[in-house]
């Protein structure tokens, strides 16, 4: 994997987790929408970060899926707590791809921020600490 | 290549792609789905790959790449350092784990990582492990502690996150992950400090 496809990989996986995100979060209320709502917007501003990192290298960023099918079943708060742990451990593992297949150091650095970050979300939502997030 | 069923990373059978799902099942049934979403086995404890295909490694005893030792001082340099601090907040948590027994359990996560923290950095670096200097003293009372615990292992993420930054390749990310987790451990333990405030 080079780092355009570890990028392209990135970017399909914000646009997956935007969709999984955005659905767990017509489940969720209160703390935990206001939760969901923040965690919507950094994976916006993630998948747009990716976005314009592919475009501004000359590469056409790969597009969002119309609709995605969901692992389990999103009918309780639990379920969709269950889900977003589920979409950050895997994008922790994207991003830990990226860190590896990364040429440039600001690319790197931006797939280390992002690893951390998603790692932190894990714990945020209930997850226990992992020895390696990003392993898969 | 994102396009690929066969090359996506394991993150997209989370949210998989409704046209690879529908596809799988109209030629192989629900087995198909079933097996495209039990794809990936989330090992927490093993460092491995994502989905890459990974340079410079060598394959450990569970057929997953693993950083080889490094030959370049300054990753050498990197490791070893990184190891040196894990091997000092080890033993930090071993210490605050004897002298505040109630502790015990909460640190146990801790006390089991950083091993496995430090067996991975030592094997990448190829050197014998660090010596450990003496350490500072504790604070008084459990709960100081265990703050105590979380500001320093926040403190090693941020310098294992920056270490990281400047390696590349597997060494890179092995860095990463555990400047990761060690994040999850800061926020664990400062999770817990709050419920102990209770």
């Amino acid at each position: 994997m080079n780092q355009v496809e570890a990028l392209q990989a990135a970017l399909a996986g914000e646009h997956a987790a935007l969709y999984g995100v955005g659905v767990a979060g017509g489940k969720l209320s209160g703390s935990k929408f206001q939760a969901a709502s923040e965690l919507d917007e950094r994976h916006r501003r993630q998948r747009d970060k990716l976005t314009d990192l592919l475009t501004a290298a000359g590469e056409t960023p790969v597009a969002a899926e119309p609709a995605y099918d969901l692992p389990l079943a999103v009918t309780t708060p639990a379920t969709a707590t269950a889900l977003i742990l589920l979409i950050e451990r895997r994008l922790t593992a994207v991003y830990a791809d990226l860190v590896e297949s990364a040429e440039q150091d600001a690319v790197r650095a931006l797939a280390i921020q992002y690893l951390l970050t998603t790692a932190a979300t894990q714990t945020t939502w209930g997850a226990t600490p992992l020895a390696f997030p990003g392993t898969v | 290549m994102p396009n690929d069923p066969q090359l996506l990373p394991c993150w997209t059978t989370v949210v998989a792609r409704r046209t690879t799902l529908r596809a799988a099942a109209l030629t192989a049934g629900t087995a198909a789905t079933a097996a495209l979403l039990a794809g990936c086995s989330d090992d927490p404890s093993e460092p491995g790959t994502g989905g890459s295909t990974q340079s410079g490694g060598t394959k450990g005893p569970d057929g997953k790449k693993q950083p080889e030792p490094s030959t370049d001082p300054a990753v050498v340099a990197a490791l070893s350092t990184a190891a040196g601090q894990v091997a000092q907040a080890a033993q930090r948590v071993g210490a605050a784990s004897k002298l505040y027994p109630a502790l015990a359990a909460q640190l146990a996560v801790a006390t089991k990582y950083h091993a496995q923290h430090l067996a991975k950095l030592n094997e990448a670096s190829g050197t014998a492990p660090a010596a450990v200097g003496a350490l500072s003293a504790l604070p008084k009372g459990a709960a100081a502690a265990l703050a105590d615990l979380a500001a320093r292992e926040q403190k090693l993420a941020v310098a294992h996150a920056t270490a990281a930054a400047k390696l590349s390749g597997t060494h890179a990310r092995l860095l990463a992950m555990v400047a990761a987790s060690e994040t999850q451990l800061a926020a664990a333990l400062t999770v817990k400090k709050k419920q102990a405030a209770r």
